[in-house]
């Protein structure tokens, strides 16, 4: 069924990079949601504590989401529900309906799980329900089960900690102060471990360290080993708060190592980190030849064919696509909704070099109504990197990168050279692949 | 504990029924919740949205735009969208922050078609109902306001049908509705509009020109009523679902037509009679959505011999296709009780969770009928035609098989990251 739609003001929702001059280019209006899914949500991040228990307490079409999603990721031995009727909005025992449902719940589960995710919505905090004496009451009910207060409150999005950095809080809330063991390190975070062979974990393992990252968790009892780090590291802006509170907690300091795609912001951070341990600066040399031998394989294979790029990919998407072309490739589109702060450098760079390529919304209205069918004028042969550039691209050759996959420095861009160079030889099925709910999430 | 929901899923909201409906009319739909919440409605209960275009969004409702009472916003962000976009209509729908905040959506739709000339619909959706009640706040809207008062002349001499209450929620896109199609084509039954999949809003304004109204689901209760009301057109309730059913809803149609609809029961049911409490003991049980769980039943009684069979019905409506010993309800813990003693259930496949222990064991069998607004999308893949009279060999197989659905499709595509099972 063909339905006539009239198109919007396409001006509106895309914008040249160089005309940028807000962090967050496009006004909010209406906003539509593309069905590229790759990306994990906070029924999904949890999965990662091992022995972990998600209880939602909502209204059905708020839990439906999330209830589906665990049973897509075969995740619903781990998760139940307490539904919100109207009449509980009313009557003032919100209280007694979350620590009754939880109780109930856990009284009737086959396993003692080892630690509770009871996730409050945005309701109770209109309706100022007692958050903390209900995790007091549960405590007293179940003491030896872990509660990480969670929340599910997309009416807080603009707010100082958005739901997404409060998530990871959360899950690292119940890691304890351990006597210090100055050899172990924490990665916080990521939804999929970090590789170590990154510049920053391979720098840890040759000097003997243990790398202590919850996506490589198995047991509740390596997470709470995860007290005893002297260090924790983070690259996802989203873990920054985490780290914070932990610092605050617990007393492990922290440091910032983000995804860039900056070569002297690469080394400087590998060095900063390399101090912070007192250990010897690492040479680079090695590390940032293979990066460049990688990228110019990769152009020899891929040449002038376009490549469309997207936020989902990276944190630092802007930068990406920086290095991108300073090493000749056709980058012809970018795909967001928000920079952060730390891309100023590479916005800057392409208002001097690149300023005229297009910086497209893809939360606008107006992206319901993009053309997607971009790849086709090219004979097929764009490549994207993320799964929304594929969508809106219509591309069959993408990278699917979500989060930077735990890819981090000079080992991170010769791992992306390497994976746009299979994207662009080999085509995957894009409508089945990117509409995978939090990929590579399972229980 | 009534309200814990411990092992099972929740059924498709109101406000995604209304969505559902309005899918393929080229409308602006305006979900009024914050930004994200769309993606659940998007993913799961809406089949279309990879490759079919429609107006469906979200206003992005932040925390002082609840607290400050920020209906300004919502209108203005709307009447931009409408000023690009010229829809035909306008809907707004609630989520629970609006239903708290007593948001008036009624009177916000009189503004927003004030401001635009844009026929504007409120819907005082709760996020709390079932797609079921959604639907009906819809159907009855959407033909009260579309159709004319004055009944259009018949479109041609053969007799004709409106379908009623025909959305993905309840029929997905695995072949139902065309099986529908050709069920009454081949009946020598011309279908007037099928409503809402594959008609445009200029044919449900010519409703009137169809004889009879077949309603499909209980989505669409309140619109068979309006139609009724508005014409005195008859409706047909039931579908096509096994042998039995198939040779006898056409001349139900055709009957209609002449005598007295199936609808001479008072428009409302008396459903106190069909809670838990007076669930039957024991049987076949069906758990589904009211129409095609009657349907079900209907094949399961007088195609294949089985008798004590019972429904349990989750949405709102009963459409007067209810038995003694039947429940309504979306209760686990009613759900749980009725099923104890079960020989046999057919239903979606996440219902096998609330089987007790030991069924099978015990030669209890369960049937795979994934439903589209119970599990999502992950069973498409295993979601059987039920229309037409290969349903009956469908359903026997399901039950002396006992195939089990595996891994659902999602997961067939995606990749783990982790080596082994965290829990």
């Amino acid at each position: 069924m063909l339905t006539d739609l009239h198109h919007p003001d396409m001006s509106k929702s895309e914008i040249k990079i160089g005309e940028i001059q807000d962090l967050i280019p496009f006004p909010a209006e209406l906003e539509y949601s593309c069905p590229s899914r790759g990306s994990w949500t906070i029924a999904h991040t949890p999965m990662i504590i091992p022995g972990a228990y998600m209880i939602y307490i909502g209204a059905s079409s708020c839990l439906r989401g999330v209830v589906l999603s665990a049973a897509e990721y075969e995740g619903m031995d781990r998760f139940s529900m307490v539904l919100i009727e109207e009449k509980d909005i009313l009557s003032g025992d919100m209280e007694e309906l979350f620590i009754e449902g939880v109780t109930d719940i856990i009284n009737k589960l086959d396993k003692r799980p080892s630690c509770v995710l009871p996730f409050t919505g945005c309701i109770h905090y209109f309706l100022a329900t007692d958050i903390e004496y209900i995790y007091d009451e549960l405590s007293a009910r179940f003491p030896d089960i872990d509660f990480m207060s969670c929340r599910m409150t997309p009416t807080m999005k603009e707010n100082e900690h958005t739901p997404e950095e409060d998530m990871r809080r959360s899950m690292y809330s119940c890691i304890d102060r351990l006597p210090v063991n100055p050899r172990s390190v924490n990665m916080i975070g990521s939804n999929q471990a970090v590789s170590h062979t990154g510049d920053h974990l391979a720098l840890l393992i040759r000097n003997g360290y243990t790398v202590r990252d919850l996506a490589n968790c198995y047991e509740y009892s390596e997470y709470k080993q995860m007290g005893e780090s002297c260090l924790n590291i983070y690259s996802l802006p989203v873990a920054e708060w985490s780290c914070e509170c932990l610092e605050e907690r617990i007393g492990q300091p922290f440091i910032y190592l983000p995804y860039t795609w900056d070569y002297s912001e690469i080394e400087r951070d590998v060095d900063k980190l390399a101090d912070t341990l007192g250990l010897e600066h690492p040479d680079h040399a090695a590390a940032r030849s293979r990066a460049e031998k990688a990228l110019a394989d990769a152009k020899a294979v891929i040449g002038d064919t376009p490549v469309a790029i997207d936020y989902v990919s990276s944190p630092r998407y802007i930068s990406m696509a920086r290095l991108l072309l300073e090493h000749g490739f056709n980058v012809t589109g970018l795909y967001g909704d928000a920079i952060t702060p730390d891309e100023a450098g590479s916005l800057e760079w392409f208002r001097e070099n690149f300023p005229d390529i297009p910086f497209r919304s893809t939360a606008n209205f107006r992206a319901r109504f993009y053309g997607r069918n971009e790849a086709g004028k090219y004979g097929g042969h764009l490549l994207a990197i993320g799964p929304k550039a594929a969508y809106f691209t219509g591309t069959k050759h993408f990278v699917n990168m979500i989060e930077n996959n735990g890819r981090y420095g000079f080992d991170g861009i010769a791992w992306l050279a390497g994976a746009m160079t299979d994207a662009f030889e080999n085509e995957k099925d894009t409508e089945a692949v990117i509409q995978v709910k939090g990929w590579g999430c399972s229980a | 504990m009534k309200q814990v929901v411990r092992v099972l899923s929740t059924y498709s909201a109101d406000l995604f029924g209304i969505n559902s409906v309005l899918y393929e009319l080229g409308g602006l739909v305006v979900m009024h919740d914050a930004s994200g919440c769309n993606s659940t409605y998007n993913t799961h209960d809406e089949p279309r949205w990879y490759t079919t275009d429609s107006m469906i969004y979200i206003s992005g409702l932040k925390e002082n735009d609840v607290i400050l009472g920020n209906d300004d916003k919502l209108i203005s962000d709307i009447c931009v969208t409408a000023a690009e976009t010229h829809p035909p209509f306008i809907a707004v729908t609630a989520a629970l922050i609006p239903l708290f905040m007593s948001t008036d959506m009624k009177g916000l739709a009189r503004v927003i078609e004030r401001r635009t000339g844009i026929p504007s619909f409120g819907f005082t959706t709760n996020a709390m109902d079932t797609y079921v009640s959604g639907g009906n706040m819809v159907y009855g809207e959407l033909l009260k306001r579309f159709c004319p008062d004055e009944r259009p002349g018949r479109g041609s001499n053969k007799l004709s049908v409106n379908l009623l209450g025909v959305t993905p929620l309840d029929f997905s896109i695995v072949g139902n509705v065309e099986a529908l199609r050709s069920y009454l084509e081949d009946s020598g039954i011309t279908v007037n509009c099928c409503m809402t999949m594959g008609c445009s809003l200029d044919e449900i304004a010519a409703a009137g020109k169809a004889d009879v109204n077949l309603l499909c689901s209980s989505l669409a209760e309140d619109g068979a009523l309006v139609l009724r009301e508005k014409y005195g057109m008859p409706y047909v309730t039931g579908l096509p679902a096994g042998k039995y059913a198939s040779g006898k809803l056409a001349d139900s149609i055709r009957q209609a037509v002449s005598g007295p609809d199936d609808c001479s029961r008072s428009d409302r049911d008396d459903t106190s009679s069909f809670s838990a409490e007076h669930h039957a003991d024991g049987g076949v049980w069906i758990i589904g959505e009211v129409v095609f769980a009657a349907s079900v039943r209907e094949c399961l009684e007088n195609d294949l011999g089985l008798k004590d069979v019972h429904v349990i019905c989750p949405g709102e409506r009963s459409c007067g296709l209810l038995h003694p010993g039947d429940v309504m309800t979306h209760e686990e813990e009613d759900i749980e009780d009725c099923l104890s003693q079960a020989s046999a259930v057919i239903a979606d496949p996440v219902y096998r969770r609330i089987m007790p222990r030991g069924w099978r064991s015990r030669g209890v069998k369960f049937a795979d009928i994934p439903h589209e607004a119970y599990s999502g999308r992950m069973y498409r893949s295993r979601m059987p035609v039920f229309i037409g009279a290969g349903f009956t060999d469908i359903l026997q197989d399901l039950l002396c098989t006992q195939r089990e659905i595996g891994i659902n499709d999602i997961m067939k595509n995606n990749v783990p990251f982790a080596q082994k099972k965290k829990y």
